[in-house]
């Protein structure tokens, strides 16, 4: 794959990534804000919203970022095993950063009734844990393209 | 009514996988957080700035990058001296 197909690969994987990272999670908080249901008004109070939406952009423009780097590098060349870590990394830290901003712990009011308190920060945990896993991988593949880097380069080449 | 019963048996299902992990999980997930709160302390706070430049450093190196080395085909540099590969006894060629 040339350079021009790497870069468009690369630009689409941005998008995507763009989108998931920042733009949906931006809607939804904006929505949930003041929402209304079946009559009732939910309203989701949230103290930290500007401090949610500084992460969400803040990390969601470095994922973006390496997920460029990412996906318009050749396949399995050192550098995506590389880019493709430190995504899984800053990933990990935008996760977090939902924890950290008090995302993890939304109030809800409920017009005249009381409110409910939603703590997920057990479910991010878990979350975290799986993303060891996905970290251990992307090391795996850093290293097996390393050590393979040789054979990998002549298929490619030969492609 | 079965949209619910959906949800409830979806979020039973969820429950006992995430009941089922906890214990092996969530202390790996106790670790993560140790290094991710010392790594935050790090990240700047209100000042997108840094995080834009950030970006766009990591775009425009990958564009660079990608222009120099494509990976499709083999370095101008080992077509030139009719070299295969960037092997050991190459580079000390080169």
């Amino acid at each position: 794959m040339g350079a021009p197909k790497n870069m468009v690969k690369g630009l689409i994987f941005m998008g995507i990534y763009t989108v998931v990272t920042i733009v949906i999670p931006l809607i939804t908080f904006s929505y949930m804000r003041v929402l209304s249901i079946q009559g009732f008004a939910i309203e989701l109070t949230q103290e930290g919203y500007e401090s949610i939406s500084f992460w969400i952009i803040a990390f969601g423009l470095l994922i973006s970022g390496c997920a460029f780097f990412t996906y318009s590098s050749p396949k399995q060349s050192i550098r995506k095993g590389v880019f493709a870590l430190i995504q899984v990394l800053i990933n990990c830290l935008y996760m977090w950063s939902y924890k950290f901003s008090g995302a993890t712990d939304i109030r809800i009011d409920i017009g005249g009734y009381g409110y409910v308190i939603l703590i997920v920060t057990q479910l991010v945990l878990v979350y975290m844990g799986v993303y060891f896993l996905t970290i251990a991988i992307k090391i795996y593949d850093l290293v097996d393209f390393s050590i393979n880097r040789q054979s990998i380069r002549e298929a490619r080449w030969q492609d | 009514m079965i949209y619910q019963d959906f949800l409830q048996g979806l979020a039973d299902i969820i429950g006992a996988i995430i009941g089922f992990l906890k214990p092996i999980v969530t202390p790996i997930g106790e670790f993560m957080v140790t290094w991710i709160e010392y790594v935050l302390v790090i990240f700047p706070r209100e000042n997108f700035i840094v995080y834009i430049v950030i970006c766009v450093i990591l775009i425009a190196t990958a564009v660079f990058v990608n222009c120099y080395w494509p990976g499709n085909k083999r370095p101008k540099h080992l077509k030139d001296k009719g070299m295969e590969f960037t092997t050991t006894e190459n580079e000390k060629i080169l």
